[in-house]
């Protein structure tokens, strides 16, 4: 049984490291091919409350951005779900990085951010087997989505298919969350 | 003590191997007889009139080759030692040849699939069963067309939601003749995972026939159960193998936003709404 467990963890930590995630501490790497262009992130909720799953700007360099998604006072998480969308003419996904909401259940989340269509981000995070889900005290990062600005001007990101779930079984989703994005520039 | 006594036998049915094909097989074994230093077995086509003849030394249990396919073959026993042969064979015993499994068609079968399929080799009786080392794939209404092939209709689970799937990977055949004669053959056919299901998730109707998020949540809250608890929940155990683990899991996650055109997921088959913005 003890073996059977162990094959099963290690397909599972395959399939993350599959995914390109990291969690090197989320310092941005500057650089790129066009290093005098800025990025920045201006959120449409910059100061969440309870209830709020909310994009914030995480630190910058040169043409990448973080964007740290939020979850604010809201418990019993176990997963969420959703797309992020953008000009990919103007924005690509360049890496992603664990937040802190779900490290916190000792209970090995899983993350899986996969682009199926340009412009089209598929996001999902969730623990693993735990039987009860975490609380989201104040603000707490999910996780962290880094960003790189292809060329000047302002580009929307938005959020779609957008669904946070509780621990019970089956998941259900958690009501009367209110989700918001924000824009990024290059400049 | 000149004489055999008490030569009897009892058709073997041990030999898990599959015979030869072309070149039948019958296995046979008697009981010993005191004073015996051998045996010789008779055997023919005909009853009591026997063509051939093995001597097997002091064994009590030998394998007829080379014997004709799809033909009754009647054999007998009898035992020596330095006076002489018994002159009396023991009782009489016949049947085909051990029967031979070669091919299935199709060879493959998908989860959730009931497929007619034809089986081919050789001393397939009427009244024979087959069998597989699947516990969730079952044949029904085996019966041989000829000797030489049996039709029969396979099915792999599930075929209705809520019941456990059949595991993926290859499996073996039996094939029963009705005097429990068998014949197998391993790695015969093989389940192939079933892309529909991996949907698990469909209640939003938004979502439905889309692989997202939703779908490794609801795998990820049932991760590590296996079939004897509580959680476990057929319809999640993906590749039907009694546990909701990484392999499940991974179905999905390698799929994450494609959608499902009714053959496969791919990217290109989502709506509209989940294309590109």
């Amino acid at each position: 049984m003890s073996a059977r467990y162990a094959i099963v963890i290690s397909a599972v930590l395959l399939l993350v490291s599959a995914c390109g995630g990291g969690g090197d501490g989320g310092v941005v790497g500057g650089g790129g091919s066009t290093p005098s262009l800025q990025a920045s992130f201006v959120p449409d909720n910059p100061n969440p409350t309870s209830n709020d799953v909310a994009m914030l700007a995480g630190t910058s360099a040169d043409d990448r951005v973080q964007i740290r998604v939020t979850l604010t006072d809201v418990n019993d998480v176990f997963g969420a779900a959703f797309d992020v969308t953008y000009d990919a003419t103007a924005v690509q996904l360049d890496r992603w990085l664990p937040g802190n909401l779900l490290e916190q259940s000792g209970a090995s989340p899983l993350y899986f951010v996969e682009t199926p269509v340009p412009g089209r981000t598929v996001v999902s995070a969730q623990l693993l087997g735990a039987s009860s889900g975490v609380n989201a005290s104040g603000t707490q990062t999910l996780i962290v989505l880094v960003f790189r600005v292809l060329r000047t001007g302002s580009f929307a990101l938005g959020f779609e298919a957008a669904s946070v779930s509780d621990s019970q079984f089956p998941p259900q989703p958690i009501v009367g969350l209110r989700w918001s994005a924000g824009t990024l520039l290059g400049t | 003590m000149h004489r055999a006594r008490h030569v009897g036998f009892v058709f073997g049915g041990l030999l898990l191997a599959a015979a030869p094909a072309l070149a039948g097989t019958i296995r046979v074994a008697w009981d010993p007889v005191p004073d015996a230093q051998g045996y010789r077995v008779y055997y023919g086509t005909v009853s009591g009139q026997y063509t051939q003849s093995l001597d097997v030394g002091p064994a009590t249990e030998t394998t007829l080759t080379g014997l004709a396919d799809c033909t009754t073959h009647f054999v007998a026993v009898k035992a020596y030692n330095a006076a002489g042969e018994s002159a009396s064979f023991s009782n009489e015993i016949s049947g085909w040849p051990r029967p031979v499994v070669g091919t299935i068609a199709p060879q493959a079968v998908m989860q959730g699939n009931q497929v007619s399929v034809t089986i081919r080799g050789s001393n397939f009786q009427g009244g024979l069963a087959v069998e597989t080392d699947n516990p969730y794939v079952f044949f029904a209404g085996a019966a041989p067309a000829t000797c030489t092939e049996i039709r029969a209709t396979l099915t792999a689970e599930p075929m209705a939601p809520g019941l456990r799937a059949a595991p993926i990977g290859l499996f073996g055949l039996t094939v029963v003749n009705p005097d429990g004669v068998f014949g197998s053959r391993t790695a015969a056919y093989e389940v192939l995972i079933n892309p529909a299901r991996f949907d698990v998730d469909q209640r939003d109707p938004a979502t439905r026939g889309r692989l997202d998020g939703r779908d490794t949540i609801w795998i990820a809250r049932l991760f590590a159960a296996r079939e004897t608890d509580p959680l476990y929940q057929p319809d999640s155990d993906l590749d039907g193998d009694g546990w909701i683990d990484g392999n499940d899991l991974a179905y999905i996650a390698s799929r994450l936003g494609q959608c499902w055109n009714g053959l496969q997921w791919s990217s290109s088959s989502c709506p509209e709404s989940f294309q590109a913005p």
